[in-house]
């Protein structure tokens, strides 16, 4: 064997590409498999994954916890601590708190550094970039509303605590699963039409929250000092969301006043308020200038 | 070959009209996109992309229309931005993997084209660094390199030396030339700079305040020879040589020009038949020294002061 048999060519140099190109949905993947990179700080300095690895940590710990808890003590403790899955969603406010982060990390640092000009002189258009970061958020935010509740469900069935059947257990998974990905998506909905008038991600985090407190202070008060009546809860989006996936997955009320109210209305709050945080995201969008 | 076709281009803002009427075709190589800040430079650049929709006229970008097949034509062309500002964290090699896998180019080989293109731009062995420690040089080579790394056609580069030493410029502008005649790479860059267009490109398009100015081959534009200039050199012993030579020119018919003191003589040519001999019997007679002899072309400058006049 003469030496050269063995020979490689390391430096290949530019060349022509003269492959079949992919197409837009390959575009939308990339994006937001970076997107999710970008927020959970991946590839980044420790710093940035501090407070995503946090939220998520803390969310998975109470499950743990609770978990360990019904293994050791068994049926007595589950029911004293959970009636089911949906209420191992993280509380509303953990939501909007992780909401508030991921959302302007998105697409708040996009305005900032050039690349929502570069994403647009690609094949991506304004829609199909804000799919590609929706489907980013809302799967970052699917990681602490179904992870946890999945958990536990799954717990208890090891347990024998689940429940009764194979039928009732995927029923139970079913809706445990369309209503965590509707809270997500409209939690990534409510985030990115927040934080898209700014191009500061800290002002942008402030302006989500100050949307969340600026609804939810106001509904409470209105329903405590006057009679308008229970439907003017409505008004608060992220109670109002979190009461519909309750609803969904057949659960108790678990924020305050809410069970007085019928789905009907739960469920028109709620699209209304997903129309709308829709509508503000598109339309500033549609305004903004790519280059 | 004809790359963007643009006729009766009008771009219209409230009551400013960023593009006016304009009609002009780009043909391949380099293309130089000239004007002053607000000349519609990037405007038009936008335009082409299909990122903005004009007011009147119609351009086809590589025989595609950039409104209807907007997402078609971007997967063939890319863009560098006039700014500087990158994702700061992010190594320059994920960066233009991660445009050239938007651009359509699947994982493994926009991972193998990161880093080639990194090489070619220079930037081989700075890859893996964050873009936020590199310098402006740096940045403006990562741009280029995420523009060129997924194979298009034609590239838009908006203003690609905008903050470089001259050093810096000239290598950059040396790239820009490089990618197009070895990689058959159409370019088009905005620059307000005259002699950086003038330095690598094939074409120009010119712009003032939204309307065209001038548009060609840059040696169609500057191949006409505008006359003849003769250097000669002062002789200590003969102070009157280059007056004689002069008025010799001059007696025999021709148009001379020379400012006051200069050894510079500038024959107009209308019909670019001045005999040189003409011009050698003259210096022989007068006992002058020639430096130089040559045919006087037209800068980029003498264009646009032509046109605009």
């Amino acid at each position: 064997m003469s030496a050269t048999d063995n020979a490689r060519i390391l430096d290949r140099g530019y060349r022509q590409f003269d492959g079949q190109r992919l197409g837009i949905g390959s575009a939308i993947r990339s994006t937001a498999w970076q997107t999710t990179r970008s927020i959970f700080g991946l590839g980044r300095k420790a710093r940035h994954k501090f407070f995503p690895m946090a939220i998520l940590g803390i969310t998975y710990l109470i499950v743990v916890i609770q978990l360990a808890a019904v293994f050791l003590f068994g049926q007595e403790t589950a029911e004293f601590l959970t009636t089911n899955s949906w209420q191992q969603v993280a509380p509303g406010i953990v939501m909007i708190l992780f909401a508030a982060l991921v959302a302007p990390d998105a697409i708040v640092r996009d305005q900032k550094n050039g690349m929502f000009s570069l994403y647009m002189s690609t094949p991506l258009t304004k829609s199909t970039y804000l799919a590609a970061k929706s489907f980013s958020v809302a799967g970052s935010i699917l990681l602490i509303t179904f992870g946890p509740a999945l958990l536990y469900l799954l717990g208890k069935t090891i347990k024998g605590l689940g429940p009764d059947g194979v039928g009732q257990w995927f029923e139970t998974f079913a809706r445990l699963s369309v209503a965590c990905i509707v809270l997500s998506l409209f939690l990534c909905a409510f985030g990115l039409a927040f934080s898209c008038f700014t191009n500061r991600r800290a002002i942008a985090s402030i302006v989500v929250l100050l949307a969340y407190l600026g609804t939810s202070v106001p509904s409470a008060i209105l329903y405590d000092e006057t009679n308008i009546g229970k439907n003017i809860l409505l008004i608060n989006p992220i109670e109002t969301a979190y009461e519909f996936g309750a609803r969904i997955c057949n659960s108790p009320s678990i924020v305050d006043n809410y069970g007085e109210i019928t789905t009907t209305f739960i469920a028109l709050g709620f699209f209304g308020w997903f129309l709308a945080s829709s509508l503000i995201l598109l339309f500033t969008y549609q305004k903004r200038e790519a280059i | 070959m004809e790359l963007i076709t643009v006729s009766g281009l009008t771009m219209q803002f409230g009551n400013h009209r960023a593009l006016d009427n304009v009609d002009f075709t780009v043909y391949s190589g380099v293309t130089g996109l000239v004007g002053a800040n607000g000349a519609g430079k990037t405007t038009f650049m936008s335009i082409a992309l299909g990122l903005r929709k004009p007011t009147q006229g119609t351009i086809r970008v590589l025989a595609l229309e950039p409104i209807r097949e907007g997402a078609e034509l971007r997967s063939l062309v890319s863009y560098g931005p006039e700014r500087n500002i990158l994702p700061d964290e992010m190594p320059a090699v994920d960066f233009v993997k991660h445009l050239a896998e938007v651009r359509g180019i699947p994982r493994k080989e926009a991972k193998t084209r990161a880093s080639d293109v990194l090489w070619l731009v220079g930037l081989g062995e700075e890859r893996f660094r964050p873009i936020g420690t590199m310098s402006t040089g740096q940045r403006q080579r990562v741009k280029l390199a995420q523009a060129i790394a997924a194979d298009p056609k034609l590239v838009f580069l908006d203003e690609p030396t905008d903050g470089l030493d001259p050093l810096a410029r000239d290598e950059v502008l040396t790239l820009i030339r490089q990618v197009s005649e070895e990689y058959g790479i159409h370019i088009m860059i905005s620059s307000h700079l005259l002699e950086e267009v003038e330095q690598i490109c094939d074409n120009i398009v010119v712009l003032n305040a939204g309307k065209l100015v001038v548009a060609g081959q840059l040696d169609q534009l500057t191949g006409q020879s505008t006359g003849i200039e003769v250097e000669l050199i002062p002789i200590d012993d003969r102070p009157d040589a280059i007056n004689a030579v002069e008025r010799s020119l001059r007696e025999a018919g021709l148009t001379v020009n020379r400012k006051a003191d200069s050894t510079v003589l500038r024959i107009q040519d209308e019909t670019f038949e001045t005999p040189s001999n003409l011009i050698r019997d003259a210096v022989a007679d007068a006992g002058a020294r020639l430096h130089r002899i040559q045919h006087r072309r037209r800068s980029l400058e003498d264009i646009i002061l032509d046109t605009s006049s």
